[in-house]
């Protein structure tokens, strides 16, 4: 069995623009984030041109980030149409909350009467991956999964099992969140949210400090199509899928957890066959809330076994919290440093300390060691 | 040589009762377990029937579910968890593999919903009132996300590794077990426990009947002029083991899990394919995974929900796949005991598909009486079920957005 997974296309939606590009600028033209308001919603997004846009015509909004995101990457994987075998794992973590807030609300307020067939079917937890399955006919597995801000990580790593056991030839993998009031409020209440967040009012994220005070909520999409490396890709891949690992932090207490996800870098390079060392760049994880620390704690940690890349924090300075996204966003402004010969780690670490890492590295680099 | 993987445990809740003795005893009974829902208030509702277990603290009497403050769902599960734990002889404070070698993975379209339920009310409530007196209380949202119930399931069993929730509606249950398959096979995992779960609860009974998918007349798959399903509550839990290892251990293995998949119908969200050609694709691609002919399965545990379309489907996918051997098959829908249990569904109904091989016994499809003419040549079991002698047998599950999974199991 090979070992060997490739990022054979891209696409995203968010903030900062309507596709990957508009993050691949942004990460080339702005050094920093300077001390502006993230952006946290997405501006001018036309459904009318998505596939099959007749029948999205009532989809929630993360589904349709989720569609054009998908479609995106499936063009860069280099053609109109992906093999039917394709397999599909989407994740999101607040899903259709607002269509099932509705309709909630609806019921309680009119009672039977007041439950919406279509609030109710285009908000079942799956309508995002129904929805990519039947804009880009795919026809192999498709997966939803719900959970935190790594749930997106945890997506990619399915697919990648999806491509190693099932043995297909391709797996198109995102995640996708839409903004909800209701989730703001909650998480305002629950004193993880920046009074404001969510209308650019005040950013709750302070660069580079290790210990933040509060999260500001987004939205958008972010998809990649994953092919393995047997038989070689017709067009140059984007990057390696060296490794993925997840784990659940114990949340004992705050340097428990951060030994733990200090030994989950640890493993996952591991995984990536080489050596913490070898990562120049990280995407982090820091959110604004309690993560912050323990992030900062666990690379204290392993600074000690000369672990010292480059930390980056600037997709959430740029745009926010977009739980399950954030990290892909991450995966793509790790791009160019793998492009230029790098090995690059993602980390995602969710409220409730769910724990991934990604790691990658240029396309004809080595091939991941299987566990 | 192929990675064997086995059942070495399981635990099950519906209306039928709790555990797989009680469960095998209430199938030979063959009476339906539905009653009027007491969950919430369905005066309000035409259909007012559904099949709902009883109380977490009732069915797991002296086990630490968490504090009556989590969610009813998550205490079953957790109760479940412990008990399919101590079903596979694994103590689940001394576990043998390192804790981030053990993995969870749950299917459930609901999640702790039942917290949003509360939260939702309560707001409702203090909105129609001018001067509250009380303060809308957000802590039930804070168990509501699907990482909030990974995170107390996880710690409360040792779970350091990958967990996740699957959420492809009612095929979740047994696509958690199928990718469970693939994490131990792959090596990744030593230990996983999976499953799937839903509770029962107003929205989806609001939600399914303003699509007209519930039933004046009862649970009656494949019954002429059928009128659709009714809902259930239930919780099926399987811990997933590489055969060598439980072996190295002197665990016994309930089941053999042969194979497994999942795939998409790209047809509609939530309509099946008439002709079931994506269900159809899955059954042949979790046979061709366990390296199983047709014409070596003895039993199908059908997904079988009762709707007119549904039975439909899934009778012609399969005939696709078994094509002249159907007749031979004997199939039955247990929905119509304990009723749809949405992302419980594929997990239940891959426990019932394992004890009907231990126990040598295909359960009835109840209250069919005469089935339906357009699924002719289908062998759905009725009054007595059939003594069962086959050592493989399927479970399939078919859902909103097009997801289908099946599973092929086999006696140890």
């Amino acid at each position: 069995m090979s070992g060997g997974v490739l990022l054979v296309g891209a696409g995203a939606v968010g903030p900062l623009g309507l596709d990957r590009r508009a993050i691949e600028a942004a990460s080339r033209d702005r050094a920093s984030a300077g001390d502006a308001a993230p952006k946290t919603r997405v501006e001018g997004f036309d459904a009318s041109s998505l596939p099959n846009a007749k029948s999205l015509r009532r989809a929630t909004a993360h589904v349709l980030f989720g569609v054009a995101a998908a479609a995106e990457a499936a063009r860069e994987s280099g053609g109109a149409a992906l093999p039917e075998e394709s397999g599909l794992v989407f994740a999101s973590a607040l899903g259709s909350a607002n269509f099932s807030y509705r309709l909630w609300h609806e019921l309680l307020k009119s009672g039977p009467l007041g439950a919406s067939p279509v609030l109710f079917s285009e908000g079942v937890p799956n309508a995002l991956a129904g929805h990519v399955a039947l804009s880009l006919r795919l026809l192999g597995p498709g997966h939803m999964l719900g959970g935190g801000s790594d749930a997106g990580l945890r997506a990619v790593s399915i697919g990648r099992d999806l491509l190693e056991s099932r043995r297909l030839s391709r797996v198109v993998v995102g995640a996708a969140e839409e903004h909800s009031e209701l989730a703001v409020r909650a998480y305002r209440r629950l004193g993880l949210a920046a009074r404001g967040a969510g209308d650019g009012e005040r950013p709750g994220i302070r660069r580079g400090v290790t210990r933040g005070r509060a999260l500001v909520p987004s939205e958008g999409a972010a998809a990649f199509v994953l092919e393995r490396d047997d038989p070689p890709p017709k067009r140059p891949a984007l990057a390696r899928l060296l490794a993925v690992e997840s784990a659940q932090l114990s949340r004992r207490d705050r340097e428990s957890d951060a030994r733990e996800l200090a030994e989950l870098l640890r493993r996952a390079a591991d995984a990536a066959g080489g050596s913490l060392r070898d990562l120049s760049w990280l995407g982090s994880a820091a959110n604004g809330t309690h993560v912050d620390a323990i992030e900062a704690r666990a690379l204290a940690l392993l600074a000690a076994d000369g672990f010292e890349p480059v930390v980056s924090r600037r997709m959430r300075a740029w745009c926010g919290e977009a739980w399950t996204v954030t990290p892909l966003w991450q995966a793509l402004e790790a791009l160019p440093i793998v492009a230029a010969g790098g090995r690059a780690a993602v980390l995602s670490v969710s409220p409730f300390c769910g724990a991934s890492v990604l790691v990658l590295a240029a396309a004809g680099s080595a091939q991941t060691r299987r566990p | 040589m192929a990675v064997e993987v086995a059942v070495s445990g399981v635990a099950i809740v519906t209306s039928l009762g709790v555990g797989p003795e009680a469960t095998v005893a209430a199938l030979r009974s063959e009476q339906p377990r539905f009653a009027e829902l007491q969950g919430f208030d369905a005066s309000r509702y035409e259909i007012r029937r559904g099949a709902e277990a009883v109380a977490p603290e009732q069915a797991f009497p002296g086990v630490d579910l968490g504090g009556a403050r989590l969610d009813r769902a998550i205490r079953h599960v957790i109760g479940c968890i412990d008990a399919a734990l101590k079903d596979a002889g694994l103590d689940a404070d001394r576990l043998a593999a390192p804790p981030h070698r053990r993995e969870l993975v749950l299917g459930s379209t609901l999640v702790a919903m039942l917290q949003a339920d509360r939260f939702l009310r309560q707001e409702a409530r203090l909105r129609s009132t001018p001067a509250p007196a009380e303060r809308l209380r957000y802590r039930p949202l804070a168990d509501w996300p699907p990482e909030a119930a990974l995170f107390r399931i996880a710690r409360r069993f040792g779970i350091g590794g990958l967990s996740l929730i699957v959420s492809n509606a009612c095929a979740s249950g047994s696509a958690s077990v199928a990718l469970a398959l693939d994490r131990l096979r792959s090596g990744r995992a030593d230990l996983v426990i999976a499953g799937g779960f839903d509770p029962t609860c107003e929205y989806t009974h609001a939600g399914f009947g303003s699509l007209l998918l519930l039933s004046r007349s009862g649970c009656r798959p494949f019954q002429a002029g059928r009128e659709g399903m009714l809902l259930g509550e239930g919780y099926g839990i399987l811990v997933l083991e590489r055969r060598e290892s439980l072996e190295r251990r002197g665990g016994r293995a309930r089941a053999r899990l042969l194979g497994a998949a999942a795939s998409s119908d790209a047809f509609h969200l939530t309509q099946p394919d008439p002709e079931g050609r994506g269900a159809a694709r899955c059954i042949a691609s979790a046979l061709a995974d366990a390296r199983v002919a047709p014409d070596e399965v003895g039993y199908v545990n059908l997904h079988g929900t009762g709707t007119p379309m549904n039975d439909l489907s899934e009778f012609h996918a399969l005939k696709t796949v078994f094509g002249a051997r159907l007749p031979q098959i004997p199939t039955s829908s247990t929905k119509s005991y304990f009723g749809h249990t949405l992302g419980g569904a594929g997990a239940v109904e891959a426990i019932v598909t394992i004890l009907a091989l231990q126990h040598g016994f295909a359960p009835p499809t109840l209250s069919v009486t005469e089935q339906d003419p357009q699924t002719a040549g289908l062998d759905v079991l009725k009054d007595g079920g059939r003594p069962l002698r086959a050592r493989v047998a399927l479970s399939s599950s078919f859902g909103f957005g097009g997801a289908n999974a099946a599973l092929v199991l086999a006696k140890p």
